[in-house]
């Protein structure tokens, strides 16, 4: 390592303790500072980016190369600026396409890549052609029943106790397999954040030991 | 616009032709706070019908009777008036007071202990029955003011109401001590009258009965009582009950300029009164300043009375501060313009009220212990993980591979050899320890069926990240190419998946990336020998697998890399769409294992975070926790002790 690699590994093991130092002393003026600079790197690489591979090959090279045709996205994008104005009603027509097809988008794809494919996995598990037994795929059913019942919010006073107990039994199972889900899903959040600030205490201490080391 | 009734005692807006209010069920009136009632016009009688109205009946008699509250004090304060009243549980005390309680008519006269003048004639004997055509002209028809109101024509008014006593009730002005008042101030002046003293006046009228809708001194049925010998006889004047001698004295006092404006030495003439013991037992609160407004400590709580004889009863006129608190401000008071010394008065009323207003918080007092608290956790947290890392870091373990790992790799082993391999980079740069690792542990495990990568990424700062990979991977530059930047989210990775080259038309000028070989004969995912898309969002992921994996043929495997924390949540789209994934650093360290191209500065972290590092983690948060709970158990404690 030469000299500048040193200083590279200091000041990072440094802007690293910056950030931890949130633990010991919160939102401090050298975490704030911290914070702003990766935001503000961020951002500007942000900029850089979109300008140099929207603006310039999508929209200044065509039109000095007379492809007059770019004018008309570029036009639409235009328009999107009297959306805060007085003068709203010309951002209408840009902001309902954009609207109406992220929403298509969005509708099509769940429908396709989500539901169906869950649909379809769960009918085989209960038709014995996901590979588990009669316990295990009546066990799968129960469960999701439970799970999809407990998401009814309906008014269940009117109905008779016969139909009310079991169907309030059921959502309470449903609820309890929910919080057994959300609980598998925090630890992995707790083990990834582990994970991280046990690399940075790792990184730390290597760093520290090489600067020793070296001086 | 449908004209309405505002009920005076919620404020709700009623249709006109509603009896009762639909909000609170009050009976409704047609006196609106948008028309008020006029000056000379007293609480209780709702103002004359216009000629279109029909004439009112008896039975309307009740509806235009009801500003007056129905209040047990005041009924008993006037018993000349047998107006029936609901029977009420009345103290023993309380009650022989009633028995003892002198009139009405007598106890007025002699709070005055000496009239300043006399009557010149008695008046004529009052009608012992006045006709009920009469009354209806009382109630319903007013009849117009006099415009001339000179002081000529009041005198002449005054002496022949004088003269004709009350049984020309029809010439009588209806309202004479509003009347009297009008005149008093000036001829023509405006009088806008405040609502005590409409309150005032109606006392004085004493058009008291509501539950009786006839009237009930002026039928037959019901006779007026007879004058008695200790005092004057009591008669009817428009309703009121003041005697004729009142009357004269009144009109003779009123008729003198010097008379007309209350003077301070008029009114230290006057002897306060005695009020009866009865009376006095209604006292709840003491009687404040005059000038004092009733103060509602509490919303619900009923106002008592802090003038004239009624001070410090509550209850008595509790329509007063209901129908302020109902008028909205007029428009003159809401282009009030301030002026200088009343901001300054504004600014040292905020400065009294801004020490009762920054009160300290509750949770301004534990923000010392519980940063301090979280300074000691987060300390023994750091010094439990080094210390694990420098007992443990030397003998890393290898995690197994999961079984979406394995799918990952059956996935890389059906690949076609020197296929193209589409690679969505879209990972923070935050999570360039965890993601960032994975996929280069995943790229190089593609790596061995030598493929030609095509990067992408639908984040801005994608490029930077595949530019570092492929740093890492050390890929010659003929076996990849950067597409670059793509925006507009999910509907553009639709277009992608079906129109590549719609979605990265070729440059104008410079470098075309389809002009490569490998590319020029490509014919989108279709031709693709497998789909890798590096990123820690489940959102992300999702918008790739809903967008992009149905449209890929069954031959295309579509593979992920992303965190451990995704992983959990894309469990559902394991084997369709997704073929299988490489889930943070357990999976990288895995297959680096397998690969024999073992990570430096990672393998020896997940041995210490996945295992006892997890542990101690889960054990600190616990006993912070728990800690916690104790710590706040103990102050409440404290604080009711």
């Amino acid at each position: 390592m030469n000299l500048w690699e040193y200083v590279g590994l200091a000041l990072a093991a440094l802007l690293t303790l910056g950030i931890l130092s949130y633990v010991l002393f919160g939102a401090h003026e050298l975490f704030r500072l911290l914070v702003a600079l990766v935001v503000g790197v961020m951002a500007g690489y942000v900029a850089a980016t979109v300008v140099r591979m929207l603006v310039l090959p999508r929209l200044i090279q065509p039109l000095l190369v007379r492809h007059w045709l770019v004018l008309l996205p570029f036009g639409l994008a235009f328009l999107l600026l009297f959306h805060p104005t007085r003068f709203s009603r010309l951002a209408v027509p840009v902001l309902a396409l954009l609207v109406g097809v992220a929403g298509a988008t969005l509708v099509g794809g769940a429908i396709l890549g989500t539901l169906f494919p869950q649909i379809q996995a769960t009918w085989q598990d209960w038709a014995g052609l996901g590979g588990l037994t009669p316990f295990q795929a009546a066990l799968s059913w129960l469960l999701v029943m439970a799970v999809l019942s407990a998401f009814y919010y309906g008014r269940t006073q009117d109905w008779p106790k016969l139909v009310r107990y079991p169907v309030r039994a059921i959502q309470g199972l449903g609820m309890v397999v929910v919080a057994i889900t959300l609980g598998a899903l925090v630890v992995r959040v707790y083990q990834a954040a582990l994970l991280a600030l046990s690399e940075r205490l790792l990184f730390l201490w290597q760093a520290l030991l090489a600067l020793l080391l070296r001086f | 616009m449908a004209e309405t009734r505002f009920c005076i005692w919620c404020g709700h807006e009623n249709p006109l032709d509603a009896e009762v209010c639909e909000q609170c069920g009050s009976r409704l009136t047609r006196a609106t706070p948008q028309e008020p009632l006029p000056p000379s016009m007293p609480l209780g009688v709702e103002a004359a019908p216009s000629p279109k109205e029909p004439a009112p009946s008896e039975g309307d008699f009740e509806e235009r009777v009801t500003l007056l509250p129905d209040t047990d004090a005041l009924r008993s304060l006037f018993p000349e008036e047998t107006v029936e009243t609901p029977s009420v549980e009345i103290p023993g005390q309380v009650q022989e007071d009633l028995e003892e309680a002198v009139p009405f008519s007598e106890w007025l006269p002699s709070t005055e202990p000496e009239r300043t003048s006399e009557p010149e004639s008695a008046p004529s004997e009052p009608p012992a029955v006045v006709p009920e055509e009469e009354v209806q002209v009382e109630y319903g028809e007013q009849e117009p003011l006099p415009e001339a109101s000179t002081e000529a024509d009041f005198q002449a008014w005054l002496e022949s109401l004088l003269e004709g006593g009350p049984s020309e009730e029809a010439e009588v002005p209806e309202e004479p001590l509003a009347f009297v008042e009008e005149a008093a101030e000036g001829p023509g002046k405006p009088r806008q009258t405040e609502p005590m003293e409409m309150a005032e006046s109606a006392l004085a009228t004493q058009e008291v009965p509501e539950q009786e809708p006839s009237p009930p001194v002026l039928s037959e049925a019901q006779p007026l009582p007879e004058p008695t010998e200790e005092g004057p006889s009591t008669s009817l004047i428009q309703g009121t009950l003041l005697d004729e001698s009142e009357w004269e004295h009144l009109a003779t006092t009123l008729a003198q300029p010097e008379a007309a404006a209350p003077s301070e030495a008029a009114a230290e003439d006057l002897e306060p009164g005695e009020l009866p013991d009865w009376l006095k037992a209604l006292r709840t609160q003491e009687a404040q300043s005059l000038t004092e407004a009733p103060v509602l400590e509490e919303e619900g709580e009923v106002p008592a009375e802090v003038a004239g004889p009624l001070a410090g009863i509550p209850d008595v006129l509790p329509f007063e501060p209901r129908i302020l608190q109902m008028v909205e401000p007029t428009r003159p008071v809401l282009r009030l313009v301030l002026r200088e010394e009343e901001r300054e008065w504004a600014r040292r009323f905020q400065e009294l009220l801004r020490p009762k207003v920054q009160k300290r918080s509750p949770g301004a007092e534990r923000a010392l212990p519980y940063g301090l608290w979280r300074m000691g956790i987060g300390l023994l947290l750091v010094l439990l993980l080094s210390l694990m890392l420098w007992l443990l870091g030397n003998s890393p373990a290898v995690p197994q591979l999961s079984f979406a790992g394995t799918r990952f790799l059956q996935a890389v082993a059906q690949m076609p050899q020197g296929g193209v391999v589409l690679v969505a980079v879209d990972y923070h740069p935050a999570w360039q320890a965890e993601v960032g690792t994975a996929a280069l542990v995943a790229l190089r495990t593609v790596e061995g069926r030598t493929p030609h990568y095509v990067f992408m990424s639908t984040v801005p700062y994608g490029p930077a990240q595949i530019e570092a990979l492929v740093r890492e991977v050390g890929l010659p530059q003929n076996r990849y190419t950067v597409l670059g930047y793509l925006p507009g989210g999910r509907a553009a990775m639709a277009l992608f998946a079906q129109a590549p080259r719609a979605a990265f038309p070729p440059p104008v000028q410079g470098r075309n990336p389809w002009a490569q070989p490998v590319l020029a004969s490509w014919r989108g995912l279709s031709d693709t020998a497998m789909v890798l898309v590096v990123t820690e969002s489940p959102a992300k992921a999702r918008d790739w697998l809903e967008q992009v994996g149905p449209i890929l043929p069954k031959s295309t495997p579509f593979t992920l890399v992303t965190s451990l924390q995704a992983a959990a949540v894309l469990e559902p789209y394991l084997g369709y769409p997704a073929q299988g994934w490489v889930a943070g650093m357990p999976d990288a360290l895995a297959l680096a294992a397998m690969l024999h191209h073992p990570l430096g500065g990672p393998a020896r972290v997940a041995p210490v975070a996945l295992g006892p590092g997890l542990l101690a983690g889960l054990i600190l948060a616990m006993l912070s926790a728990a800690s916690l709970g104790l710590l706040r158990w103990i102050r409440r404690r404290g604080e009711r002790a």
